[in-house]
């Protein structure tokens, strides 16, 4: 069960440095990626284990609050006993610039998730532009993009009406105690109810961990073969450029012998 | 008689066969895939996914190739029609 509690998968809660640093490349970088770092194969195991450490550390020192103002503030779904790992996801995949209706600390966590240096005493618009510069140039365009579509499809479907619904966390879980269980259900069917949800827990996030793992794998599989695919199109590309290219050549001959020949 | 050119009738035959040529590979290479493609219920879900996999290549990505295959097959028509000006 402990094992299950710090789980690197999507899935699952917090990992623990010791399980993540028994992972292999490719899912180290999934892992990283799905915590905001721009990880790359290439970068070896060695950098990739040091910059997943450092977001771990970074995730452990920023308050728990701010990662919460963050994620109200982009009005994503989440719990609010949501773990800081599974907060740092979500802050992951949120691209918006536009910091209005963010806490200063909010403002400064988020900076730093984005691997922007950002501090408490500086001010919001300074942090701001430091984020505006650091912002590769394909994430700016497609941010515009998106709002000109957003801004597109909001005025069809609402006709220019803003939706300012207050934001609301998800439910949490209800756990149901013991003593409440035994008392509806008698002890030996309150303990076995008990035991078997916790076993339904563990099997399901087992289950989980293993599907998002099969899932990366058939992701990979299928990368690898549409490279393969593009090579192999590449390949008989060329093949037909030189066969054109011979051709080309052999009709330049057939010209020069035809205009050279005796008549 | 008199205007008979034995390297035009190479030339010609050569046209032909290897035309035929080509075309009854490809052929007999599509036929081949598409039955192995329907031999069981597993090759038959590889074929969709083959298919798919086609479906998704991003052509625009080879520009350069088909460029340079355009500016060849045009050249290779041009000298061709050079040939029947200088033979008319």
């Amino acid at each position: 069960m402990a094992e299950s509690q710090h789980n690197p998968t999507p899935s699952g809660g917090e990992a623990s440095p010791t399980v993540f640093e028994d992972l292999p490349v490719d899912e180290l970088v999934h892992y990283g990626n799905e915590l905001g770092l721009h990880l790359k194969s290439s970068m070896g195991r060695e950098e990739l284990l040091r910059r997943l450490r450092e977001r771990h550390a970074l995730l452990r020192e920023l308050p728990r609050e701010a990662l919460l103002d963050i994620v109200v503030w982009a009005r994503r779904p989440v719990r609010r006993s949501a773990t800081p790992e599974e907060l740092a996801r979500e802050i992951a995949r949120i691209r918006s610039m536009d910091i209005r209706g963010l806490s200063h600390r909010g403002v400064v966590a988020l900076a730093r998730l984005r691997g922007v240096p950002a501090h408490d005493t500086e001010p919001d618009e300074l942090i701001v532009a430091r984020m505006r510069s650091a912002e590769p140039l394909s994430h700016r365009i497609e941010r515009l993009r998106r709002r000109c579509i957003g801004s597109l499809v909001s005025r069809l479907v609402n006709g220019g009406v803003q939706e300012d619904e207050r934001y609301r966390f998800l439910p949490e879980d209800r756990e149901t105690s013991l003593k409440r269980q035994i008392a509806e259900e008698g002890l030996v069917g309150g303990i076995a109810r008990k035991l078997r949800g916790a076993a339904d827990d563990y099997v399901r996030e087992k289950l989980d961990e293993i599907e998002s793992r099969i899932d990366r794998k058939l992701d990979e599989i299928d990368r690898r073969l549409a490279e393969w695919r593009d090579r192999e199109i590449a390949n008989r590309l060329r093949i037909i450029k030189m066969t054109l290219a011979a051709s080309v050549l052999v009709a330049l001959i057939s010209l020069g012998y035809s205009l050279i020949r005796p008549r | 008689m008199a205007d008979f050119d034995l390297f035009v009738v190479f030339r010609r035959l050569l046209t032909l066969v290897c035309t035929v040529y080509a075309v009854a590979c490809t052929l007999r290479s599509l036929w081949g895939w598409l039955m192995y493609f329907q031999t069981n219920r597993h090759t038959q879900v590889l074929g969709r996914y083959a298919t798919v996999l086609l479906l998704r290549t991003r052509w625009r990505q080879f520009w350069s190739e088909w460029l340079q295959i355009g500016i060849l097959t045009l050249l290779l028509g041009a000298v061709v029609w050079l040939h029947h000006l200088v033979e008319p």
